[in-house]
């Protein structure tokens, strides 16, 4: 394996991020199956495809846990080679899974699920696009910038339609602040209070989620732009990880809210509502790592030179 | 994303041959989920038909909403748009005489059902007629005619909610969406247990009124609740024309707002969550876990037990999603037991019915997340109107029924008891249960104890 073309290290540890991201999406879904939290595509069969069997419940959730046990071993397979056939299923399962949601409109904005699982269909294919970049002459210049201009994708648009849903009022996030409040820092707090804080949140959701569509990046704007306004790039090397690090954390901190909410002891099954947003937090991380550690200056063709700060 | 087949290639890494395994089942499952997909669009439609225009009164409808002993909306559908629509009411029957009825009165909310795109291409097109009752005397019977624009429906009745201490019964059903055999058929499983209903209603002329968990139809929208309304007036009023007015809540499969058309009342200032007296002795406190649930309706709940619990003999609660499931994940309702279950337990409600899991469930009695046999609470129900039956039978320990049964729950209230008795298709007394702790007087003398140790 000596020919082998060394992998960036930026574009390394992004891809293990990713894979963590989607091995953990993959057994938190398991693990909701098996703790008789029914998928979306399960509730689908059970609601329409089976819906003339003997017995539609036990169908639909013996294919339900087939589907996902699949899906579980291709996202093992993936953590160890992650071969874009995979992604491709993988990505897909997950598409189907809000998808159906959206077909099921068994709660609330649940035409919305396409856009809020935006990340974690996306995931698996900025994977790929990590993967398979680097192998090929051709991709290699592009594999940073196309991977990072498919994160930005999802990272700002999970989070504008977050914001979205804050501002709509999602009841979901309500009382997700008033217990989190009340279970945490032991305060009260009323609907209309916990419904201005939403409203903030809404907006600081859509600031963030604007500066990180908006915010320039090969190969809409690649490096050797910003080379040219010394004192814009300046600022951009300084602003963006701050909002990395803001998006990595409150995608953490929103997870982990749904184990906050409802209360102390957290039971085993609700694991999973902090698990599935895996990507919601390591997303931003892979960002970031692409954004600050070295690209491919070596191996590239770019005219250019690679971002100036990527330290060598 | 096919690499393309030239030289330059550099040592790949090579697609795993465990993937190659792998693919291999999914690729059939797969396709097979696009074909049901795909099958299940088609088969979608068939509840999209055009309904011919009328001014024929259909879907006659009586709704009971705070007090069911004074007042009720009754509602009709046309199906083309009409100038006068008019309820003629007596408390002795007319047998649609209108000129006999001492009373009549314009429909005061008229207008067109909002359509979907499908809906309108079909041409479901039909117009929703309301009349606001007050003012009725309690456990009274009241003989009513609709006319829309000179078209007459037959001669219906129904029975107000006493405001005394006397018996009564009501009827608990939930989750009626998508039966079976399809919404649209003659025989579905929504209108056996209708039918169900109509025939408990004629040998218990006591009963008040059907208490509906949620979960009406798919999305609570027109192409669907059409179907609903047919059924309902159709299957669950009596031979005699008896209607058996109904007290919703809101399930997960209602949150559109088209809900409020199908459930017009003057009032709705809170979303459908309301308390409901259907006595004397008796009030019911119906609760939303389609919104927030720690916010103003928590505190809402708990102004009302306050108030409520020293004056009532028994405080039941109506909600859709469980604190207790029988098919769902336990730990994932923690959000709504969280925000509720203290609060039951805290001012003593009597019983708690709710639906969605989709089957037979009646829980032991718990309290404080244990089975207490002395001041346990049971919660029952989970919802079976007609919505395909989960296979239930996983233990959990605080389920003491959970079967798979289409069915309604009956409940007597007396004096000293509520006694409930879930009900199968064939008739069956499938459970049997009684709740009989005076928690009024339980809570009265813990308040006591609490204000003397002040
Ligand atoms: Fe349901
Ligand atoms: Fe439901």
């Amino acid at each position: 394996m000596k020919a082998r073309v060394p992998i960036p290290s930026g574009i390394a540890a992004a891809s293990l991020l990713l894979r963590i991201a989607i091995i953990i999406h993959a057994a938190a879904t398991f693990l909701s199956v098996f703790t008789y939290q029914f998928t979306q595509f399960g509730t689908w069969l059970f609601m329409e495809a089976f819906h003339n069997l003997d017995d539609p419940a036990s169908a639909a959730f013996y294919v339900e846990r087939i589907l996902v046990s699949i899906y579980l071993a291709a996202a093992v397979a993936v953590v160890f080679a992650p071969a874009w056939p995979l992604l491709i299923l993988i990505s897909g399962y997950i598409f189907m899974e809000s998808y159906s949601g959206l077909r099921n409109t068994g709660h609330l904005f649940s035409e919305w699920m396409p856009a809020a699982y935006m990340l974690r269909y996306l995931t698996p294919w900025v994977l790929m696009v990590l993967t398979v970049g680097p192998r090929f002459e051709k991709t290699r210049a592009w594999t940073r910038p196309a991977a990072m201009g498919l994160l930005q994708l999802g990272i700002g648009g999970v989070f504008f339609v977050h914001g979205c849903l804050a501002w709509m009022e999602h009841p979901g996030f309500i009382d997700l602040i008033i217990g989190t409040f009340r279970n945490l820092f032991r305060i009260p707090m009323n609907e209309s209070a916990a419904v201005t804080i939403l409203k903030g949140i809404a907006v600081v959701d859509w600031v963030v989620a604007l500066a990180l569509l908006l915010y320039p990046n090969p190969p809409f704007a690649p490096d050797s732009f910003w080379n040219r306004f010394p004192k814009a790039a300046a600022a951009r090397r300084r602003l963006v990880p701050p909002l990395l690090f803001w998006l990595a954390g409150w995608g953490l901190v929103t997870a982990l809210s749904r184990l906050t909410g409802p209360g102390l002891p957290v039971g085993f099954s609700q694991y999973p509502a902090l698990l599935t947003r895996a990507s919601h937090y390591l997303g931003p991380l892979a960002l970031y790592v692409l954004f600050i550690l070295p690209g491919h200056r070596p191996h590239f063709s770019l005219n250019k030179p690679d971002s100036p700060h990527a330290p060598d | 994303m096919h690499p393309p087949s030239r030289p330059a290639r550099p040592t790949p890494n090579k697609t795993p041959a465990a993937a190659g395994l792998l693919l291999t089942p999914l690729g059939p499952v797969l396709t097979l989920c696009l074909c049901l997909f795909s099958a299940s669009a088609v088969y979608a439609q068939a509840h999209f038909q055009e309904l011919k225009p009328s001014p024929q009164p259909i879907h006659v409808r009586v709704q009971f909403k705070n007090n069911p002993a004074n007042e009720a909306v009754v509602s009709w559908t046309t199906t083309r748009a009409t100038s006068e629509n008019k309820l003629y009411l007596s408390t002795d029957p007319k047998r649609g005489r209108l000129e006999e009825y001492p009373v009549h009165f314009a429909s005061q909310h008229t207008f067109p059902f909002t359509l979907r795109d499908e809906e309108k291409k079909a041409g479901m097109h039909a117009w929703s007629h309301n009349v606001f009752l007050n003012d009725l005397k309690p456990a009274t019977f009241y003989y009513l005619t609709v006319v829309s624009d000179g078209a007459a429906s037959e001669e219906f009745h129904f029975k107000t909610a006493p405001d005394d201490e006397r018996d009564i019964r009501i009827l608990m059903v939930g989750d009626s969406r998508t039966p079976r055999r399809g919404r649209i058929d003659r025989e579905n499983e929504r209108r056996q247990v209708n039918a169900l209903m109509a025939g408990l209603l004629e040998t218990h002329p006591d009963i008040v009124a059907m208490l509906h968990g949620g979960d009406y139809t798919n999305h609570a929208r027109w192409g669907e609740f059409y179907w609903w309304l047919k059924d309902h007036s159709e299957t669950s009023t009596t031979s005699e024309n008896r209607l058996l007015p109904v007290i919703p809540a809101r399930g997960n499969h209602d949150v559109n707002p088209e809900l409020l058309e199908y459930f017009w009342w003057p009032d709705r200032v809170r979303d459908f969550y309301y308390t409901s007296n259907l006595s004397g002795t008796t009030t019911l406190l119906v609760l939303n876990t389609e919104i927030s649930r720690g916010g103003d309706q928590r505190q809402w709940l708990e102004e009302q037990l306050a108030k409520l619990r020293p004056l009532k003999r028994w405080l039941l609660v109506m909600q859709h999603q469980p604190n207790y499931p029988s098919a769902r994940s336990y730990e994932a309702m923690a959000p709504i037991r969280e925000a509720w279950v203290p609060l039951f337990e805290r001012y003593g409600v009597d019983a708690v019915y709710e639906s969605h899991d989709h089957t037979l469930k009646r829980t032991h009695p718990v309290y404080q997340g244990q089975i207490n046999q002395e001041r346990g609470l049971i919660y029952f129900g989970d919802g079976g109107g007609g919505v395909p039956q989960r296979r239930a039978g996983r233990d959990r320990w605080y389920l003491a029924v959970n079967e798979r049964y289409h069915h309604v729950h009956l409940a007597k209230i007396t004096g000293e008891e509520i006694h409930i008795q879930a009900i199968s298709l064939d008739g069956q007394i499938v459970d049997d249960f009684k709740i009989t702790l005076d928690r009024r007087a339980l809570y009265l003398r813990e308040q006591k104890e609490l204000d003397s140790n002040q």
